[in-house]
């Protein structure tokens, strides 16, 4: 889905659904098998496997309170089967453009910066670990528990100074707050069409609900 | 001139000293505060007690170029067409011209091939040349480049001073840790433990030096050959 | 004491490494321009990653030491002396060494990069190893600590070390001469012929002295100064 804007209210809709119902989960599923590719959009096994790990936990403990832990577990699924495909279909640049249209060349601008900056830390964050990874290899140090804290004091060390140094060269480049950007979006027939179904969808969700209610 | 009157700042320590326009090489050991230099200068810090004028006006009045040690770590956005184009969009100039100038700085440094690619794809050279680019956009009346050809090999450092001269900025001051490149500048500014040891023309600041490494290496084999 | 590359292959994306090669006891210079591959062989060599094809081949190697690029990625201590220690030598002699005593209690991360570039070099060089790699050691050197780096590396006379650098002026004296080229490990052979082979890329002083007829005895300057004052004799 090219149209970033369109991607996101996709991805909102969709979440809001699963969220609300399981019926919003299994639609959110559909749509998931039907109009991304897939395997592709997953995030990498150790991730998905720390989510789901995560999902599992907070149901099991639901469950044992007495809540319905299988319906939250069913219904966080597709959220993060929708956050792997709103990252895969990433384009540069373009939450940019997605922030100076919703909140103009101040606010928006400076929220799209935030994004694309943060987004972009992630890469850098997972090349600091793999380094690291090789310097515990290197020492003969075990990569585990024992070793998580100083590697995470150092990564927090090295992204606090990375930050300092960005800020510096964000001042440097005359940046104040704000800037000029004429958003600018490529909206095809098809981004559309998916958007309707994923909005049909929750429009189905909260009709239900109301019936409910 | 860059006129510094009774700088404490860290290690720095500059009664006075008075830089002159054109291409002034920062040279000394590590920690001798050379980096320090650079960011007052280009007014990322203000100093502890003393002042700058860059031709009168403070350096945060001034029009300056950054370009950092590492290529990665100077560049903010993943296309290099972003990247470029960004001082412009931080200081709200209009999209049509923004256009404009990113093509004719990105042809004056030769890197035009580069427009539609992603930073992370670029070589070390390329990057830096990216980073060039992007701190001459805006004609800056400085242009501070702070150790670049570090984990630069010596074609790509090459190259990018080569095109540094097209950039045009009436000061630039660069910090290198090569004497042969420190001595094709303008003038030597020589510091040690944060103080001005020397600050003249490449002759006469490096014949004091010619018992230390930091006389450039080439010259003595003139001498010898 | 051998290390043999056979038929290594490395790809990502459209650039591709390729190393057949052998090194045996010495030291060994490979030089080759940013992003020819340098960093990604020294890691191939020291088994941290796998190469799509091939294998490295370590015999009567006990023990392998590689030195990364960038020092803050060896960093695992909280502070300089619990830094030291998880190298697994003296911190005492390490900290006296590279003039850090005063800041045993210092975070590393507080350091300037050339500090603690020396300080993870001593470590790696502290200890015992029989395949010592070093990425790009001289990077963020001043030209005082590169002389005494690469007098310490001629102290160095047993087993296999290779350094992998893009430095032109201050250079340690070393066996044999290797260059990526193209992603493409090169073998220049032995000092000094391998001063010759080297060609166009080699550094201007090494250059300077071929296009007179000059042989050095090895890649230093001084080898260069010497050589060239023969001449004149």
């Amino acid at each position: 889905m090219q149209d970033v804007r369109l991607r996101l209210a996709t991805a909102a809709c969709l979440s809001a659904a699963s969220y609300i119902s399981v019926f919003g989960a299994f639609f959110a599923i559909l749509w998931w098998l039907l109009f991304t590719e897939r395997e592709k959009t997953l995030p990498g096994k150790g991730v998905l496997a720390s989510f789901l790990a995560m999902i599992l936990a907070i149901a099991s403990v639901n469950q044992f309170h007495g809540g319905d832990g299988l319906s939250y577990a069913v219904r966080m699924v597709p959220i993060i089967l929708l956050a792997g495909w709103l990252y895969y279909e990433r384009m540069p640049g373009e939450l940019l453009h997605a922030g100076v249209w919703l909140f103009g060349p101040k606010n928006g601008f400076d929220l799209g910066l935030i994004a694309e900056m943060g987004i972009q830390a992630m890469g850098t964050i997972r090349d600091e670990l793999d380094r690291m990874r090789r310097a515990m290899v290197l020492k003969g140090l075990p990569w585990g528990v024992t070793t998580m804290l100083p590697v995470g004091q150092n990564l927090l060390h090295m992204q606090v100074s990375r930050s300092a140094e960005q800020a510096n060269i964000l001042a440097s480049r005359g940046y104040r707050r704000g800037g000029s950007l004429d958003a600018a979006f490529k909206t095809s027939t098809w981004d559309s069409f998916t958007f309707f179904i994923a909005f049909l969808g929750f429009l189905l969700v909260i009709a239900r609900l109301e019936k409910f209610l | 001139m860059i006129e510094l009157e009774g700088i404490h700042h860290h290690i720095l320590a500059i009664p006075h000293l008075s830089l002159e326009e054109g291409k002034t090489a920062v040279i000394g050991a590590n920690g001798s505060g050379k980096t320090t230099l650079l960011e007052l200068c280009a007014g990322m810090n203000l100093p502890h007690r003393g002042c700058i004028l860059i031709d009168g006006a403070g350096p945060r009045s001034c029009e300056v170029g950054w370009v950092c040690e590492f290529p990665d770590r100077n560049l903010l956005f993943e296309r290099v067409v972003d990247e470029i184009a960004s001082p412009l969009r931080f200081n709200f100039v209009e999209e049509s011209i923004i256009g404009e100038r990113v093509a004719l700085i990105s042809e004056q440094l030769a890197i035009s091939h580069l427009l539609g690619s992603r930073t992370h794809d670029l070589s070390g050279g390329e990057k830096a040349l990216v980073s060039l680019a992007t701190a001459s956009i805006m004609n800056p009346h400085v242009l501070v480049i702070d150790e670049a050809d570090s984990h630069l090999d010596a074609g790509a450092a090459a190259r990018m001073y080569d095109l540094v001269d097209r950039v045009g900025a009436p000061y630039m001051l660069y910090c290198t840790q090569d004497m042969q490149r420190a001595a094709a500048a303008d003038r030597v500014l020589f510091l040690k433990e944060g103080g001005v040891e020397a600050y003249g023309p490449p002759d006469s600041v490096f014949s004091a030096l010619r018992d230390t490494c930091f006389y450039p290496p080439l010259w003595r084999l003139d001498q010898c050959g | 004491m051998r290390v043999t590359l056979s038929g290594i292959r490395f790809s990502r994306g459209d650039w591709q490494l390729r190393a057949d090669a052998g090194f045996s006891r010495g030291t060994h210079f490979i030089a080759g321009a940013v992003g020819s591959g340098k960093s990604t062989l020294a890691l191939i060599m020291a088994g941290l990653i796998t190469p799509d094809e091939g294998c490295v081949q370590r015999d009567g190697i006990d023990a392998t030491m590689l030195s990364l690029q960038f020092p803050e990625a060896h960093v695992t201590g909280a502070t300089l002396e619990d830094e030291v220690r998880s190298w697994g030598v003296d911190p005492a002699q390490v900290l006296a060494e590279t003039g850090l005593a005063e800041k045993a209690g210092t975070p590393p991360l507080r350091l300037s990069r050339g500090e603690l570039k020396r300080l993870e070099l001593a470590c790696v060089l502290a200890r015992e190893s029989d395949l010592l790699i070093l990425d790009e050691p001289l990077g963020s050197l001043d030209c005082v600590q590169k002389r005494r780096l690469c007098e310490r590396l001629r102290d160095r006379t047993t087993g296999i070390t290779i350094i992998f650098s893009h430095e032109q002026h201050i250079l340690p004296a070393v066996d044999a001469i290797w260059e990526m080229r193209d992603g493409v490990l090169v073998n220049h052979g032995s000092v000094p012929q391998a001063l010759k082979a080297w060609g166009d890329s080699a550094p201007p002083h090494i250059r300077w002295a071929i296009a007179r007829g000059i042989l050095p005895a090895n890649m230093r300057m001084k080898d260069v100064r010497e050589a060239a004052c023969r001449t004149c004799d």
